[in-house]
């Protein structure tokens, strides 16, 4: 469940900042969106290592930008769910 | 902007690392106590991991937002602040990479009682490092040595 909300918070934070530069392009809004999708994309990574350690494929899913915290979680779930 | 940004970047230095500071701290005596099988240490051990996990991970706002911060106010080459982001390195390090998973070993505590007992030790003089690290770095941001602005 936090590996959901750092996986949306990473998505939604960055959407948001090209959104900023496409169109208005306000510097407060790149300052402090900046840091928070930081934040979300290392939470997201952390959240993943702490569950599945450093070799696993969800922790190399998690590192991808964007999109990254929403495969890890997918992949976290799949081997949940089916035990390989 | 540079006032929003500090200010979350104070804000959640004090709110995140002191509660990992402390509770980190708590965790090898109160878990020497849990190996005596002291009821309450054993139902108090697990609480403390959680708080060292949980705002560790907070944590993680403290050097994003100071980045940030720097960045914004143009000091980010200045060498209290190369400095202070090593010393951060080395801390998150130790954090993650020392303290948070031989707390895990701790509280799983699997093995004989003695290897467990000398891993609290282990444990106490990792967690000291990383309290010492953060100390170097609060008192950097404070005194800014080669800055123009330091107090």
């Amino acid at each position: 469940m936090p590996l959901r909300i750092a996986a949306t918070v990473e998505l939604v934070s960055l959407v948001v900042l090209l959104a900023n530069l496409a169109t208005v392009h306000v510097a407060e809004v790149a300052s402090l969106v900046g840091p928070v999708h930081g934040c979300a994309y290392l939470a997201a990574i952390a959240l993943t290592v702490a569950r599945a350690g450093w070799r696993s494929r969800a922790a190399a899913l998690s590192v991808v930008p964007a999109v990254g915290g929403w495969a890890a979680a997918a992949a976290l779930e799949r081997s949940a769910t089916v035990p390989d | 902007m540079n006032a929003v940004l500090l200010s979350v970047h104070v804000l959640a230095a004090i709110i995140a690392i002191g509660p990992v500071c402390v509770a980190a701290s708590m965790f090898p005596p109160e878990a020497r106590r849990a190996l005596g099988d002291e009821p309450g240490a054993v139902s108090r051990l697990p609480v403390l991991a959680r708080i060292c996990r949980t705002y560790a991970l907070v944590g993680i706002a403290v050097p994003v937002f100071g980045l940030a911060t720097a960045s914004s106010m143009g000091v980010l080459g200045e060498p209290w602040v190369l400095v202070s982001i090593v010393l951060t390195l080395a801390a998150a390090g130790v954090l993650a990479g020392v303290v948070l998973p031989r707390q895990k070993v701790l509280l799983e505590g699997a093995g004989p009682r003695e290897v467990l007992v000398a891993a609290t030790g282990r444990l106490a003089a990792a967690t000291g490092v990383f309290n010492l690290l953060w100390a170097v770095v609060t008192v950097l941001m404070i005194v800014r040595p080669g800055s123009s602005t330091g107090v």
